[in-house]
């Protein structure tokens, strides 16, 4: 019996782009580019306020940056893939009503073509506006917590676990409530 | 012989009160610069330094001169020729902002003031060679409100927009 390679239409693969939790490579660097400038952003205020000096706990430094960009990545991700869903449902009237004004005319697309249209154009907004809000909500949650973190519940400690412990809890809180699927 | 050596001796007598009159200094030209202390918050106590440069109309350079610090009659110190330095200092709220009115005197009136202040007065009569106003504008003690504690309230805001934003979208 031979094997039947099924080419996937372009609807299939919208759908599989959907619901999975991969992301382009394009988001992947916005992504990390993102996390690695929200995770240095401690740096600077434990060389300045805390006044560690960077060259003593460079290595330090290197090594919960780099733990921090990934966790803060993995958690735009997770935000991302929930919200995108909920965005997609609440902007597809608007989108539908524009795409369908742009080819209203073209009497040679079919039915079904348009449609793909409008899940294509659906997607787009629905990846991008997710995309950006989950950058700015979890930035927010992550200042939020790592001034909580180094300001309050850890101010008594030596600047060196402070920061290591107010990055970490930080970073690793953020990845978790990023797990929540409300 | 023991009439001339009275007579001598007399003389003596007479003149040494002029010979022993400490210098004193007539139409003083007065150039001074004073440091109070602005800061509480590093510092436990408020510092007053006066530095005064003296000329004197008589020419007058071997001057010994003191000055009354809040009743306090402290000697001044000799800086350089013509330039005498003072400085007291004492707890924040001991000395608020204001004006302080600092007398110098010369030996003679020092004198004069211990003399009244002996006798229970406060030597307020006796007239300095000069005084120098030192205005102090208060020491500054911090914030109201600590940075840190802006920086959080304005970094949970942005977040609460955030939440709200984001509750609106899953909804």
């Amino acid at each position: 019996m031979a094997s039947r390679k099924q080419k996937l239409t372009k609807e299939e693969e919208l759908l599989l782009q959907d619901f999975s939790r991969n992301v382009s490579t394009k988001s992947s660097a916005l992504f990390y580019g993102n996390s690695l400038i929200v995770s240095a952003i401690p740096l600077w205020l434990f060389w300045r306020i805390h006044q560690m000096d960077p060259y003593q706990s460079g290595i330090l430094f290197a090594i919960m940056t780099a733990i921090s960009t990934y966790l803060v990545s993995y958690a735009y991700r997770n935000v991302k893939f929930v919200l995108k869903h909920k965005v997609a449902v609440k902007r597809e009237e608007a989108v539908t009503r524009e795409v369908m004004k742009k080819v209203a005319d073209d009497k040679k697309m079919s039915k079904k073509e348009k449609d793909e249209r409008i899940l294509w154009k659906k997607n787009e907004v629905a990846d991008y506006e997710a995309t950006t809000f989950s950058i700015f909500y979890n930035n927010a949650l992550y200042l939020v917590l790592i001034i909580l973190a180094s300001f309050y519940v850890l101010r008594s400690l030596n600047p060196n676990v402070n920061y290591v412990l107010s990055v970490a809890s930080a970073s690793g809180l953020l990845a978790l409530f990023s797990t929540s699927t409300k | 012989m023991a009439t001339s050596t009275k007579m001598l001796a007399l003389a003596i007598l007479a003149v040494l009160p002029v010979l022993m009159k400490a210098s004193t200094c007539i139409g003083p030209q007065v150039t001074s610069n004073v440091y109070t202390t602005s800061e509480a918050s590093m510092s436990i106590s408020t510092v007053f330094v006066v530095e005064v440069a003296v000329k004197c109309n008589n020419g007058e350079k071997d001057l010994l001169l003191f000055a009354d610090v809040n009743g306090h009659m402290v000697p001044a110190t000799q800086s350089g020729t013509g330039k005498f330095q003072v400085s007291w200092s004492d707890e924040h709220k001991k000395l608020p902002a204001g004006t302080y009115g600092v007398r110098f005197f010369d030996e003679e009136g020092y004198n004069a003031v211990r003399k009244e202040k002996r006798s229970g007065t406060d030597g307020s009569t006796v007239t300095p060679i000069f005084t120098v106003n030192v205005k102090h504008s208060g020491t500054w003690t911090g914030p109201y409100v600590q940075t840190e504690f802006v920086a959080t309230c304005v970094a949970l805001l942005v977040w609460y927009m955030a939440y709200r934003s984001k509750s609106f979208l899953m909804s």
